[in-house]
């Protein structure tokens, strides 16, 4: 009988691992089946902790019972120092290994350009410490025209640290200049900026209507409708019956004066003060001022917040120690230092490249001490002094 | 402590900053008292309601409170919303609470026994005639008695009630029917003032009720929401500071036929100065209809340092401070912690002027968190002194944040400071909160310290069997992880 027909190959003892092919095996080095005898860093997904064997994280972290400031440790000592320090620190460089193409590069770059130069209020407080005096020299500020406030309405009160946002003078007038606005329409806007320099609304009386749709067009004016507020207990429709009237005595409102007294006072009723939106801009209304892709700006604030929370939220007890945080933010990236240079020397692959997490891909590369920052003066997160791993930090 | 006593003896101290001293101490002194509550306590299966003759019927007690057993005394059912203790004596604390009862306790009934429950003095429950049907808003003493005799109350059952006190026994004297929901009333405690009674209501307009005459004397108009908060000044009994809805916060002068001449801008931290002083400097005029207090409802309206700064809190998640005299912004930032979001009445309390010098001062503010936290904080600079934290409320974050529920412990509705009552403690806080009990808070002096370090034999077990615990799950850890290997 031939050789290649007998019944060796049913009952034939295999070697293990025969069977597969060469080409499956992750490297192309001769040692590569053999088993690792090196403890495994086992990562469960990008971002996540790194789990080193013997850390026990169900309890909690040491406290010292010391609530620290980040005023101790940042470096600026007043309220314009503190302005430029936000703008300056918000963004990380793009790195080399960016793992992003050139029009993404392109993308970040441009979108980093195109936000508003205005900072919050809350982050300001973050940096500085002692509050008030921090409010009375924005007050100062103001006064003196050097910075101006802008006032966001319409997000609610739900939303804590994003009502107020200061911006430089020097920085808006130089932002309207370069729009697309024709000279003039800026011109006037510059100058009805200065005539009030401590409000954050602007009365609209010299513009002509075309003026204030390009401005409007621009996102340099927004009406002010947006910002009334559904009232609570307003609920009076109910007692306007003749019998309620002519019951009372002496304590009705006609023996007030009527029922018009308040408006012919020269109060604004809540009926005309609910709708000076529906009201043509040319009567004198006033509009709130603002900057172009302010919304932008706190659509990237409300997303950093809400995925700084989100990686507090991964730890028991919602809190974790600085570092930790830190390293959770940026990711487990394939950075530039010696380990991840040999590993790639060696043909393995140590992690991800920059551009594929979530900190540039969704937040264009946000700092995570910016963001830290934003959500220390909002009041979101609270940090610690743990006695033993460095500053620790909880959400409220 | 010992140098600031021998400098009184020495006379470099005048006795009345000694005095100041020794109060303030007490106040930033104030820690949780876990060993004392108010309710109802059932003793041999029927309500003892210490066995004052002219008490209201303990049968009706009986029949209403089945559902109160002694270990889970509470003072009312449903949470207790407004405290008042009176001022001239400390003797009494009156609540007011969701179930619409009042309740008065005698707070100097009191042994101190290891856990010891307060049993109210006095009731008046819905069932009783003439008493309140919903929920009360606000409660407060009439001041000019020796002893509470006269209380006036408002529920959403939109009246105005005036109970008195007599030998313990809560009864309705007179109603005042007003059309809309009463949030807030004040009377103003200078003696020869008209007795008018101010409510703020769901109308937009102050009405003024005169207690001489049972009738409703004057209506102030001037807001275009619905108003929270009403305040007479401590100064001069014709002026009313009022704050509504609408974020603003008006003052009131009685006398006038226009009443409202003045309003408080938060953008104005230069106030309305005398024309002929400021020559370069145009002020804004004194009433404003444009100009806000808060962005959005103002909740609280307080006169504090005698009569010279006026506090005001809003849903902004703001308390601000302005001077009385200018109406400019005080700019004082309290912080970021601070949450507000109650529909009604919702004031920080201010620390007695006695406790702190002219100037200066702290209030205490029961942040709106649902964590049943108290921030004790410095009026003048807006630093966070003290955390007062209720017992029973967890620490760690919970997972229904900023408001939380209506009836959890948690929610304080309600603080009242009693000041100069015969107590072996100095000074003590009262909060109400929303399941329905009465938290102390004592600030003891320093002498008493060791004495109130005493542990409590359950507590020194269960940290015996903490420490046995965690020995166990060291060993066990030992044994069970797997060691690190360095190869």
């Amino acid at each position: 009988m031939p050789l290649y027909l007998n019944a060796s190959h049913s009952s034939r003892i295999r070697k293990p691992g025969s069977k597969t092919p060469s080409v499956k095996r992750s490297s192309s080095s001769p040692f590569s089946t053999l088993p690792r005898r090196k403890p495994v860093q086992r990562r469960k997904s990008v971002g996540n902790e790194i789990h080193v064997a013997g850390e026990d994280e169900s309890e909690k972290l040491d406290d010292t019972g010391q609530v620290i400031s980040l005023a101790g440790i940042s470096p600026v000592s007043n309220v314009l120092q503190a302005i430029k320090h936000s703008h300056g620190s918000m963004f990380s460089d793009v790195p080399e290994r960016a793992g992003m193409n050139s029009t993404r590069i392109a993308e970040v770059l441009n979108f980093r350009r195109s936000l508003p130069s205005i900072v919050s209020l809350a982050h300001i407080h973050a940096l500085l410490a002692a509050s008030t005096r921090t409010e009375r020299e924005v007050a100062n500020l103001i006064a003196a025209g050097n910075i101006r406030k802008l006032s966001v309405s319409g997000r609610g009160n739900e939303v804590p640290g994003l009502g107020e946002f200061l911006v430089q003078t020097e920085d808006l007038e130089a932002k309207i200049q370069d729009s697309r606005l024709d000279s003039s329409t800026a011109g006037k806007l510059i100058e009805l900026l200065h005539q009030q320099p401590r409000s954050s609304t602007v009365s609209v009386k010299s513009l002509s209507a075309g003026e204030i749709t390009a401005l409007r067009n621009a996102g340099f004016l927004v009406s002010s409708g947006i910002s009334r507020k559904s009232s609570v207990a307003t609920t009076a429709g109910n007692r306007l019956t003749p019998a309620t009237i002519s019951r009372q005595a002496s304590g009705s409102v006609e023996a007030a004066g009527g029922e018009a007294t308040f408006e012919s006072l020269g109060g604004i009723g809540s009926a005309r003060s609910n709708s000076c939106d529906l009201v043509p801009t040319g009567s004198g209304s006033e509009l709130i001022l603002s900057l172009p892709n302010t919304g932008v700006y706190l659509r990237l604030i409300n997303d950093a917040r809400a995925h700084l929370l989100h990686l507090l939220g991964k730890s028991k007890h919602k809190e974790a120690p600085l570092y930790l945080l830190r390293e959770r933010w940026d990711g487990a990236v394939d950075s530039d230092n010696k380990v991840s240079n040999a590993k790639r020397v060696r043909g393995e692959y140590a992690g991800v490249l920059p551009g594929r997490t979530k900190k540039w891909k969704q937040l264009y590369g946000l700092n995570f001490d910016w963001v830290l920052e934003e959500c220390l003066g909002a009041g979101l997160v609270e940090l610690f002094d743990t006695g033993s791993v460095g500053h620790g930090i909880r959400v409220v | 402590m010992n140098h600031l006593l021998l400098s009184r003896r020495l006379g470099l101290v005048d006795p009345h900053a000694f005095q100041r001293a020794q109060y303030q101490r007490l106040l930033y002194a104030v820690t949780a008292e876990k060993s004392v509550k108010f309710g109802i306590q059932r003793t041999h299966g029927s309500l003892n309601a210490r066995g004052l003759p002219g008490s209201s019927g303990p049968r009706e007690q009986t029949v209403d409170e089945a559902g109160l057993a002694g270990e889970n005394a509470v003072a009312h059912n449903g949470g207790v919303n407004v405290l008042a203790i009176d001022a001239q004596t400390g003797k009494y604390l009156i609540s007011g609470g969701a179930d619409s009862a009042v309740r008065l306790w005698d707070l100097e009934d009191y042994n101190s026994d290891e856990f010891y429950t307060y049993p109210p003095a006095g009731s008046i429950l819905r069932s009783s005639p003439g008493a309140h049907t919903h929920a009360l808003t606000s409660l407060s003493i009439y001041p000019f008695d020796p002893l509470p005799s006269t209380i006036l109350t408002t529920s959403y059952d939109k009246t105005l009630k005036l109970f008195s006190i007599d030998a313990a026994r809560i009864a309705p004297v007179h109603t005042f029917d007003l059309v809309d929901t009463p949030y807030a009333h004040t009377l103003s405690s200078i003696a020869s003032s008209a007795a008018l009674i101010a409510v703020g209501t769901a109308h937009p307009a102050v009405k003024l009720l005169d207690l001489r005459t049972a009738l409703a004397v004057q209506t102030l108009p001037g807001h275009s929401g619905a108003v929270f908060s009403v305040c007479w000044s401590p100064l001069s009994e014709h002026l009313l500071a009022s704050g509504s809805t609408d974020g603003r916060v008006l003052f009131f002068d009685v006398r006038r036929a226009h009443s409202a001449f003045a309003s408080l801008d938060y953008d104005d931290a230069i106030g309305v100065l005398n024309p002929d002083y400021a020559s370069h400097y145009q002020p804004r005029s004194a009433l404003d209809w444009n100009a806000k207090a808060h962005n959005g409802p103002v909740t609280g309206v307080c006169w504090a340092d005698s009569g010279r700064k006026l506090i005001t809190c809003g849903h902004d998640q703001r308390i601000r401070v302005w001077d009385a005299a200018t109406g400019r912004n005080e700019l004082v930032h309290f912080g970021p912690r601070i949450k507000n979001g109650r529909n009604g009445q919702f004031m920080p309390l201010i620390s007695p002027v006695e406790c702190s010098r002219p100037g200066k001062g702290s209030l205490f503010w029961p942040n709106d968190e649902g964590k049943g936290e108290i921030f004790m904080m410095d009026i003048h600079e807006g630093t966070t002194l003290k955390v007062l934290r209720t017992p029973g409320t967890a620490k760690s974050p919970q997972k229904t944040v900023s408001t939380g529920k209506l009836t959890s412990g948690g929610r304080i509705n309600s603080i009242a400071l009693r000041f100069k009552g015969d107590s072996d403690s100095g000074l003590e806080l009262y909060s109400g909160h929303g399941d329905g009990s009465i938290h102390c808070w004592k600030g003891l002096p320093t002498e008493d310290e060791e004495v109130e370090d005493k542990i409590h034999p359950e507590v020194e077990t269960e940290q015996k069997r903490k420490r046995k615990r965690d020995l166990l799950d060291g060993l066990v850890d030992g044994l069970v992880k797997k060691p690190m290997t360095f190869i």
